[in-house]
């Protein structure tokens, strides 16, 4: 850790760097910044993973969260800016592509040089000067609304024409607008409009203690409740500079494993009720509901809430439910396995999956897809062994790969995984130790800041929190969504329009958690 | 697909008949909080406790609104006289809001 602390200052004689476990805080002249990010990917063999904007007394900072590919660490770059402008590193690095137009919307700070000036978050009936994460924004303040309209990239030439999906569809899932361009059947284009469940998640969480942001954490977003309650934690415990008792690191983990195997059982259904087999589906949904059913009886919460807190963990499996999970977890891998067979056995299934939305491994890299997206691309990315939490560390399992891209991929990560997460729960009740399940959250001081990163069930999941005096100053979330919604951009085209719920279903992206 | 019709006959049928045949939640299930009123002092350390601000205490009458009730459980852990608990209901649905307030008065028996 230190020497590449003494590798960036020699590169750059004008930054100061500061160490604190895994994390390498580095701030520079704000016209360095551009370059630092640049020596970070191309020489130290990094990934964007998130960037965030925060305000201090009036004056803005950036930082930019990487991640070293090669071994536990990360990188987190800043700059204070002079004014109300900074450099975008879009140009070279697309993966910032979101992230500073969110900056430009939330914070009003114009990132100069960015290939699209278009708003994301803050849709274009809102006020010019409207900046809600500004700390001089009041947080029940009613907007107006102002005449305006979103500029759709524009595809044009014979017989080419728009088929306009959304926001509001059948089924209840989240809204978001989806633009076809087609020629005939097949989809020449896709541009994405999100953000219309916009809840000011990040304005509520700094009126929060870091006590009481977990039970807004919990409900980012529905579906990955426990990883989005553990990433919020491991933040604040890292900022706290304590560790968790080890019977709580174990506890953590059987539980996120519990999640990731209800949530692609959930997947696995969808894609099984999109391509018309319903009796497949009905067993998958079947299955579903077994574990969702061991959920609750495990933990007395369906979705797994109130599992994690700050410090460590809030319940404890007992010795009855250990037995309990246990025959639950062969069970489930059990089933799972006939479900897989009698699923990739359909031809109707199989017909429609194969070679359908293929994401190619080089945008997968280029563009930070996270989770089994980007697995299925043959990109071997799991923060569970790359950043490794709780007690994955002390855990055997693998980390299923595929290479082909496709729906078919996705899939079949997913069903892998299924069965690895069955294992990593057996192995964990089977090696947890006696003790305690929490240690005190002592006072954070004012002005640290911290990252947390889980692997749920969609991929990559970074909290990033900045203490206030009491409560907190700034919890920048970038949920796996934020990374992946982009990805359907690139695997749609090619594809005809009735394959696209199945791509859609196969990256089964949170609205709610894009959002915020 | 013939193979799961047969595991489907061997299974029979997975769904019941709800509500004509009610469940009961399993025994861990974090339900709608329930006051003891006879331990309860009306301290108020579950009214700070509460994050979505779900209970009220006037004096000695305790209102918890289970229409914003988050059903965490911050509340049980906040109670110095373990007044509070779970229960195991989860029907809780109500047609009008009057109905969503479960209404107490602390140290009645």
């Amino acid at each position: 850790m230190n020497a590449l602390a003494q590798k960036i200052a020699k590169e750059f004689k004008d930054s100061e760097t500061s160490v604190r476990k895994n994390e390498l805080h580095a701030t520079f002249p704000q016209d360095t910044l551009p370059a630092a990010c640049k020596f970070a990917a191309e020489q130290l063999d990094s990934t964007l993973i998130s960037a965030a904007c925060s305000e201090e007394e009036c004056i803005f900072r950036i930082d930019y969260l990487f991640s070293l590919r090669d071994s536990d660490k990360f990188l987190i770059f800043g700059a204070g800016l002079k004014s109300n402008k900074f450099q975008s590193i879009t140009p070279f690095m697309p993966a910032a592509n979101w992230y500073e137009r969110e900056m430009h919307d939330m914070f009003g700070v114009v990132p100069e040089g960015h290939p699209d000036t278009r708003r994301l978050c803050l849709h274009d009936d809102m006020p010019a000067n409207m900046h809600p994460l500004r700390k001089s924004f009041k947080a029940n303040s009613k907007p107006e609304r102002v005449p305006g309209a979103y500029q759709f990239r524009k595809v044009e030439g014979e017989g080419v024409y728009e088929i306009p999906v959304g926001p509001v569809h059948a089924g209840i899932i989240g809204p978001g607008h989806f633009r076809f361009s087609v020629a005939g059947e097949p989809i020449l284009a896709l541009e994405l409009r999100l953000g219309y469940t916009h809840k000011g998640i990040e304005k509520r969480f700094e009126s929060m203690t870091p006590e009481t942001g977990i039970y807004l954490a919990e409900r980012v977003s529905g579906d990955n409740s426990l990883s989005h309650a553990v990433a919020y934690c491991q933040a604040a415990e890292r900022a706290a500079d304590i560790s968790i008792p080890e019977r709580a690191a174990y506890l953590r983990t059987i539980f996120l494993e519990l999640e990731r195997i209800y949530y692609h059982l959930g997947d696995i259904a969808g894609i099984a009720t999109d391509v018309g087999y319903s009796v497949g589906a009905a067993e998958a949904n079947r299955i579903k509901e077994m574990a969702m059913r061991l959920n609750e009886e495990a933990s007395g919460s369906r979705v797994l809430r109130g599992i994690a807190k700050p410090g460590g963990a809030r319940i404890d499996i007992r010795q009855e439910a250990k037995d309990r999970l246990l025959e639950m977890a062969s069970h489930l891998r059990f089933e799972s396995k006939i479900l897989g067979e009698t699923l990739l056995s359909s031809s109707s299934l199989m017909d429609r999956v194969e070679r359908t939305g293929i994401l190619k491994e080089d945008i997968a890299r280029g563009m930070n897809i996270v989770g089994p997206a980007a697995r299925a691309s043959n990109v071997s990315r799991d923060a569970r062994k790359d950043h490794p939490y709780a007690a994955y560390s002390k855990l055997e399992f693998k980390v299923p790969t595929q290479k082909a891209g496709d729906v078919l991929a996705r899939t079949r990560v997913k069903m892998e995984e299924l069965s690895e997460s069955c294992g990593i729960i057996e192995r964990a009740i089977w090696s947890m130790p006696e003790g305690k399940i929490a240690t005190e959250l002592p006072k954070i001081k004012k002005g640290t800041k911290a990252l947390g990163c889980v692997e749920s069930p969609r991929g990559e999941l970074i909290y990033y929190i900045i203490a206030g005096e009491d409560t907190l100053s700034r919890c920048k979330v970038r949920d796996p969504s934020q990374c992946n919604w982009i990805a359907m951009e690139y695997a749609v085209p090619g594809c005809i329009v009735p394959d696209f719920p199945l791509v859609n279903k196969s990256f089964n992206l949170s609205y709610s958690g894009n959002d915020l | 697909m013939i193979k799961l019709i047969g595991n489907c006959m061997k299974r029979g049928a997975v769904t019941t008949k709800y509500p004509a045949m009610p469940e009961a939640a399993p025994s861990g299930f974090r339900g709608k909080p329930m006051i003891d009123a006879g331990k309860c002092d009306a301290c108020s350390k579950c009214v700070q406790a509460c994050p979505s601000s779900s209970i009220k205490v006037e004096n000695k009458s305790i209102a918890v609104c289970i229409g914003s009730c988050l059903f965490c459980g911050a509340c049980l852990d906040a109670c110095p006289k373990g007044a509070l608990a779970h229960s195991q209901a989860f029907e809780v649905s109500s047609m009008d809001r009057e109905g969503l307030y479960e209404k107490y008065e602390a140290g009645a028996k």
